[in-house]
């Protein structure tokens, strides 16, 4: 057990740590969650348990565990709030695409950093999310909701060549991001399909360990035409892009101080996101030197 | 005096050999444990700088050379030669702050080789590998899993061609060795029946050797690079108007002294060598108390 684990606000958080659907009745599946050893076991009821595994090998259960939108959540310390309410897993209309795990060798932080971030579409997601002509991000606004527990980037618009496995032609694509904690975060983007309605993808990091992380991911969309491995095949494109990138930057812990990475106008989200985290007093996965 | 076992960074390191780096590349390097990349504009000219983007820390050997700039693959910012960036491509009519900066290193391409430092260079050019100052030529570089200082004493435990299990050394190799030093330079002296072999290591880190067997010579130097703390380039030059059939037997002859490698350093070849130093030390001081 490293000192960064009793990080009393990492520890009082939820996570994802599975597909509900992954594991099956009288089955168990060890995993970590903040660098301890987890391990989810579900009963013949099919109730589904947790607990943590000291190096001795005994298991002391635990009691924040929780199954919702089809995942399995977890707290290892006292809750400070609720699970995120996503409303539209309830609702009909949208078609549930479960993206599995994806392992990236980074800290979580760099996968949210990466998820709100605009200016790299055109570089990174060439031909689909963005193009080398039109790489200027327009101004957007970012926001604290919820008494300053959720930060939000509204009103982003992008030209996107092909910004779903519905779309046909480009179009400019109005996006929300809300980041919920340092792990999770939900894109609120239009549909091209049902017009004035929203496809939503939703990104649930489980921090194994400071700079390794599994990327749980769903996507709540529109689209009565495509195959479920059409639109994954799409997803997991994207994904493969954004992964070339995330396990090439430097540190691999988030710098938070002011400074140490020297942004731009386009970077308000993470500019933002950064600060948020630093004032959190969040250690794991953030690297809090000076410059 | 000179010291083998201690390496030191305010000094020039070759990181790469001039013909791997053509005009339009940029390539990851490492030395004295710093990330670096290695870039030739179109015009030729070479630059080192730390391997991340000022930006979001992307390595920027992963980027695009495009006429005499680098560009970010992660997000398309154009760095130019001095390392300033120069367009952002997400606000195209913004004026890059002069924080946008990547951090530049002292580099010069001299020797067959660019050279670069990662602290402020004692000297005001690296010295040529032939100490004659002969054109050279870059056979090869090795990468081996050993303290830098360890890698230096590999060039000059034995001849390069003498690497393969199957030849043992001749008899009373090891016993052989003579010492000699001065205040830039440690050498060694080996000797069998028909052979002589000669290594000496400057600072920073070139070793210079000469085997010579009946009436052949053969003359190489390796150019230390000190990656990490426990890892080590070594970079071979021969003299440029070496036969080409030369240059092919000593690049294979490093193929197998890197397989030998780690299995050697680990035997103690170092802590031999430091021992050597140590006594030879001892020796000369009771000489000249002696004189007194």
């Amino acid at each position: 057990m490293t000192d960064k684990v009793l990080d009393p606000v990492a520890l009082s958080d939820w996570y994802v740590v599975a597909t509900a659907s992954e594991i099956e009745p009288g089955r168990s599946e060890q995993t970590r969650l903040l660098g301890l050893d987890v391990v989810l076991r579900r009963n013949t009821e099919g109730v589904c348990g947790a607990s943590l595994l000291a190096g001795d090998g005994a298991e002391r259960p635990m009691t924040s565990i929780v199954e919702r939108y089809g995942l399995i959540w977890l707290c290892l310390g006292t809750p400070r709030r609720e699970i995120i309410a996503i409303p539209e897993f309830d609702e009909s209309q949208r078609r549930v695409i479960r993206r599995g795990r994806i392992g990236v060798a980074t800290s979580g932080q760099r996968v949210i950093e990466n998820f709100v971030d605009l200016s790299h579409f055109s570089f990174v997601h060439t031909g689909t999310l963005g193009g080398y002509d039109n790489a200027e991000v327009p101004e957007y606004r970012v926001e604290f909701r919820e008494d300053a527990t959720e930060l939000w980037a509204t009103e982003c618009r992008f030209m996107q060549p092909k910004a779903s496995a519905a779309a046909g032609a480009a179009e400019d694509v109005l996006y929300d991001y809300r980041i919920w904690s340092p792990y999770i975060s939900v894109i609120y983007k239009d549909s091209l399909v049902c017009r004035g309605k929203k496809d939503l993808i939703c990104l649930f990091v489980q921090p194994l360990e400071e700079t390794v992380s599994v990327v749980h991911s769903c996507a709540l969309v529109h689209d009565e035409t495509n195959s479920d491995n059409h639109i994954l095949h799409f997803y997991h494109e994207i994904f493969a892009q954004d992964r070339s990138v995330l396990i090439q930057q430097l540190p691999k812990k988030l710098p938070v101080k002011p400074r140490r990475d020297i942004p731009t106008i386009s970077d308000a989200t993470s500019i933002a996101y950064r600060r948020w985290l630093d004032k959190s007093g969040l250690e794991f996965g953030l690297d809090r030197s000076l410059p | 005096m000179m010291r083998i076992d201690s390496v030191n960074p305010w000094s020039w390191y070759p990181v790469i050999a001039s013909g791997v780096l053509g005009a339009g590349k940029a390539l990851p390097v490492s030395l004295n444990g710093e990330e670096l990349v290695v870039w030739r504009s179109r015009d030729g000219v070479a630059a080192v700088w730390n391997n991340r983007c000022p930006h979001r820390g992307m390595r920027l050997a992963f980027g695009a050379v495009a006429d005499n700039t680098l560009t970010c693959a992660y997000h398309g910012w154009v760095f130019e030669n001095d390392g300033f960036c120069s367009h952002i491509p997400a606000h195209p009519q913004l004026k890059p702050s002069a924080a946008a900066r990547a951090r530049v290193y002292p580099v010069k391409e001299i020797h067959g080789y660019v050279w670069a430092s990662v602290g402020e260079p004692a000297g005001a050019e690296p010295a040529p590998p032939l100490r004659d100052g002969r054109r050279v030529a870059a056979v090869r570089t090795l990468h081996v899993p050993v303290k830098p200082e360890a890698a230096l004493a590999l060039a000059m435990a034995r001849p390069l061609a003498w690497w393969t299990p199957a030849d043992p050394l001749p008899a009373g190799w090891q016993q052989s060795a003579e010492l000699e030093m001065n205040d830039n330079a440690v050498t060694l002296h080996w000797k069998a029946a028909s052979q002589k072999f000669t290594a000496t290591a400057w600072l920073p880190g070139t070793v210079n050797c000469t085997l010579i067997d009946g009436a052949q010579s053969t003359e190489y130097a390796f150019l230390m690079q000190p990656t990490g703390t426990a890892s080590a380039a070594i970079h071979l030059a021969v003299a440029a108007q070496d036969t080409a059939q030369r240059k092919l037997a000593l690049n294979q002859a490093c193929v197998q002294m890197r397989r030998e490698a780690s299995a050697l350093a680990s035997t103690g070849l170092l802590a031999w060598l430091q021992a050597l130093v140590a006594e030879k030390r001892a020796a000369d001081a009771i000489e000249s108390h002696a004189e007194v």
